[in-house]
Order: C-alpha cells, then sequence, then structure tokens
C-alpha cells in the first residue's frame, strides 16, 4: 500500500465526513430552537456536499495516480529481472 | 533580523499563531470568560480524550497516513466493559482497569496483526471496528440496564481520572499547585538549555542563545499562566497529569528513540525503510496496539468524567483525532508531523469548541466551524505538497 493511496483515503474519509455534517444539518432542519435561518442552513448544506464531493474527486484523481507511479516503479524491476 | 527569518519563523510556527490569535478572539467575544480559572480545567477535562487519542492517531498517520477509525466506537465498547465489571459485576477498580487494558491490548494485536502481517488495508481493518464495536457496546448495555447506560462508577476510579491533585476549595489560592507549577516551568527552561547545548557539544545545528531564551521563557511562562490558573480552580485536575504524562512520553519516543525514528522512516518511504533493515511489519503492528491502549485510557478519562457508560460515547472521536493531527500539521502523506503540532492541533480545536459553547452558540453553527477549520486544514496539506512536488 502506498503512502499516495493512504492519503486518498484520509481525503475520502474527510469528504464523507463533511457530507455527513451537511446531513446533520439537514437532519436538524425542524428544529425550533435555533439561530440559524432555514437560508443559511440550506447555504451550508450546499457548501459541505460541494465540499465534500469536490475531496471524494480529489480523493480518487491522488489514488489513480499513486497507482500509475505503483506501475511505473513496479516496471524497471520487471525490466532489470528479464535481463537476468 | 531580516525579512527571510521573520518569515521562516512565522511559517514554522504558524498554527502556534493561529492559536494564538482564536484564543485573543475568544477572550474578547467571551468578555474574558475563556480567561477563567475553570475555563482552563474545562478545556483539559473536555478534551483530555482528544490529547491521547491523537497521540495513537500520529503514530498510526507518521508510518504513511494511515488512520484508525475504530477507536471512537472501541471507547463505547470499553465503556460497556467497564460499566460491567465496575457497576454491575461489581469487581474493583485495580481489576478492572487491568481487564480494559488487556482487552484493549487483544483487540490491539489482533488489529496489527491484521495491518501488518495479513495486510488488510488498515481503513478497511478498522472500519469493521468502526461498525460493530458500538452496536456491540449498546447490546452490553442495555442488557444489563433497563436506561441504556451504566451509572456511577466508584468514586476511587473517578478520582484516579477525574479527580485533583493538591485539592483544594475553589477561589482559594493553591500553593502547592503553584509551586509545582514552577518547578514545571524551571525544568522546562533547564531542557531547553541543556538540549541546546548538547547540541553544540555534538556539532549540530543549534537555536542561538537569544532564540532558546525565548523558547523557554515562553513556554515557562505559559506553564506559569495554566497552573496559576488551576490554583485558582481547587487543584491540578488528574486529567492534566495523564495528558501530560502522555505527550511527554510520545515526545521522547518521536524524537529520541531509534523505534519512533523508525515510523518517521516507514512514512516517509516503506520501501527504502524496509530496505534499510527496518522491520516495517512491526512498527505497523506496533502503531495499532499502540492506539488501542491509548483508546483503552482515553475511555477511562471520558467515562471518569461523564460518570456513566452510554451508548453515544465516543461519536466522531476518531475524527476529533484526525483533525486534530491533519490541524496540527501532521503529513496526511506520513512521514511528517510531530507530537507538539498535534498538541496544538487539539489545543486549537479545543478553544474554539470552548469558546463557541461559552458565548452559546447554537450547535449547528459549530458543526459548521468544526467542518470549516477541517476542511481549511486539509486544504492547507493539499497545497503544501503541490508546493513540494
Amino acid at each position: 500500500m502506498t503512502n499516495g493511496k493512504n492519503r486518498s483515503y484520509l481525503l475520502g474519509i474527510v469528504g464523507a465526513y463533511l457530507i455527513y455534517l451537511a446531513y446533520q444539518l439537514f437532519e436538524g432542519r425542524a428544529e425550533t430552537d435555533t439561530t440559524m435561518t432555514p437560508a443559511v442552513r440550506y447555504v451550508f448544506i450546499a457548501l459541505f456536499v460541494i465540499a465534500g464531493i469536490a475531496l471524494a474527486v480529489y480523493a480518487v484523481i491522488v489514488w489513480k495516480q499513486s497507482g500509475k507511479e505503483e506501475e511505473k516503479e513496479e516496471k524497471p524491476k520487471q525490466d532489470e529481472t528479464a535481463l537476468k | 533580523m531580516d525579512k527571510k527569518q521573520i518569515s521562516a519563523v512565522l511559517k514554522k510556527n504558524a498554527m502556534l499563531i493561529v492559536l494564538v490569535l482564536v484564543y485573543l478572539f475568544f477572550l474578547i467575544l467571551t468578555k474574558g470568560g475563556i480567561f477563567k480559572p475553570s475555563s482552563f480545567t474545562e478545556l483539559i477535562n473536555q478534551n483530555a480524550y482528544v490529547y491521547i487519542l491523537g497521540a495513537g492517531m500520529l503514530m498510526c498517520m507518521l508510518t504513511g497516513g494511515n488512520i484508525d477509525l475504530s477507536c471512537g466506537a472501541f471507547v463505547c465498547l470499553l465503556g460497556a466493559f467497564g460499566g460491567v465489571f465496575m457497576i454491575v459485576q461489581g469487581l474493583g477498580t485495580g481489576v478492572s482497569i487491568l481487564l480494559l487494558m488487556l482487552i484493549g491490548i487483544v483487540y490491539g494485536v489482533i488489529l496489527g496483526y491484521l495491518i501488518a502481517y495479513v495486510h488488510i488495508p488498515p481503513w478497511i481493518a478498522t472500519l469493521a471496528g468502526y461498525l460493530a464495536f458500538r452496536g456491540w457496546g449498546t447490546s452490553i448495555l442495555s442488557s444489563n440496564s433497563k436506561t441504556g447506560s451504566l451509572a456511577p462508577f466508584p468514586v476511587d476510579f473517578q478520582n484516579i481520572f477525574y479527580g485533583r491533585v493538591f485539592q483544594t476549595e475553589k477561589g482559594v489560592f493553591n500553593v502547592p499547585c503553584f509551586v509545582f507549577g514552577l518547578a514545571m516551568a524551571a525544568l522546562v527552561a533547564l531542557i531547553v538549555f541543556m538540549t541546546r547545548k548538547n547540541r553544540l557539544r555534538k556539532g549540530y545545528e543549534a537555536d542561538s542563545m537569544q532564540a532558546a531564551a525565548i523558547k523557554s521563557g515562553l513556554g515557562a511562562a505559559v506553564i506559569i499562566l495554566v497552573m496559576t490558573k488551576l490554583s485558582f480552580d481547587g487543584g491540578i485536575p488528574t486529567t492534566l497529569l495523564w495528558v501530560a504524562g502522555i505527550v511527554l512520553v510520545y515526545s521522547f519516543i518521536t524524537s529520541k528513540t531509534t523505534i519512533g525514528r523508525h515510523f518517521y522512516v516507514v512514512g516517509g518511504n516503506m520501501e527504502a525503510a524496509r530496505l534499510s533493515g527496518v522491520n516495517t511489519r512491526r512498527i505497523m503492528f506496533l502503531a495499532y496496539l499502540n492506539m488501542a491502549v491509548l483508546t483503552a485510557i482515553a475511555t477511562f478519562t471520558v467515562i471518569a468524567r461523564s460518570q456513566s457508560a452510554y451508548a453515544d460515547v465516543g461519536k466522531n472521536f476518531e475524527m476529533d483525532a484526525i483533525s486534530a493531527c491533519v490541524v496540527g500539521g501532521v503529513s496526511a502523506s506520513g512521514g511528517a508531523g510531530s507530537v507538539l503540532g498535534m498538541v496544538i492541533g487539539a489545543t486549537l480545536i479545543g478553544v474554539i469548541n470552548l469558546g463557541m459553547s461559552l458565548i452559546s452558540l447554537d450547535a449547528n453553527y459549530q458543526r459548521v466551524v468544526k467542518g470549516f477549520v477541517l476542511l481549511a486544514a486539509v486544504v492547507f496539506d493539499i497545497l503544501s505538497k503541490k508546493r513540494e512536488k
């Protein structure tokens, strides 16, 4: 497991957590004893969902990039073995 | 000092400066409320679990950005077992603590073995715990209690993990507490100068006398300030001693021991570490065994403070620990980070949480702030990584 892949998992988890926070805000929309207006609530929900999805997409990009780097590292090793 | 030097100092201490600015912000907003003695005690007691779990999460993240998603749910499970041992079965505090530590060790051994030797990705192995342990803990609690929670824990257990040392009445100046603070401040100053002297003797680069004096002066001032505040709030919380002990031990391990350096090397480049003779599997195993043991200690502080074991305990603890590490500058790809950074990150999050509750900020806004702090830290990490490349 490369560090790049681990990093992508952490980024994905943070993205999921932001979406979870958005869900918690959405769940609390029926609360009456809150100072947060519905408009502000939905703005923050949208911001967190967008940020969460963006992080998840970036996590996938990082994962793919680290996969390609792993393949590049393995290819010279295989070439060396073939030469032997 | 020229512009370049000032810029370097600011960059190196960025999170510390942010912490000071955020504290000053809440000092104004709370009209001094965050500077009261009770606020210092509350900051320590409320966030003890973050420091303890943060130390464990740091060791995991150093090995390559690995995390433990199960620590929060494991706190719930251990809390349930603790309630059964101490309240239902009536076992002694000492025996119960040993049994809970043993459960922590067994889980750590299994988890460490699965990750290090069977090569199950850490996030999958710990996700299983995240999903299973809370259900297991909840079923233990509901089968042993009609209310679904177990309380109260024995007084001696609470005294060990949520008591006070040199206890006096609140509002009365506690002389032993203050003297202890002076002693600790002197010790910190001594360590800074001794470290500088050793480095110079070995021919390494060391801080200038001026820098060392400033460092030790600031460190001593913070310790004396905190201990003076605690002197007026009834004494030193035992939670602080647990947190300080763990922070000092892990600070020593990560900076002064070979095995501590191995954690950084494994996180920097695992293949190079393996080829250099580092037992990478053992390091991964130890990271997760260590995390499980620290989770057990964090559980003691949490259930002693809440004086009960309940199903929701430990919710989102793993995210709090990860946030403390990421905000404190621990690299998401591993190989970089420090205990001091984690402590600053945890303290920053703790100050924000405490400040928000002192101004009675709506819980929804508190969630928003928490989310933005974590997002800012991750974005900062991504930008730092891009700049490196």
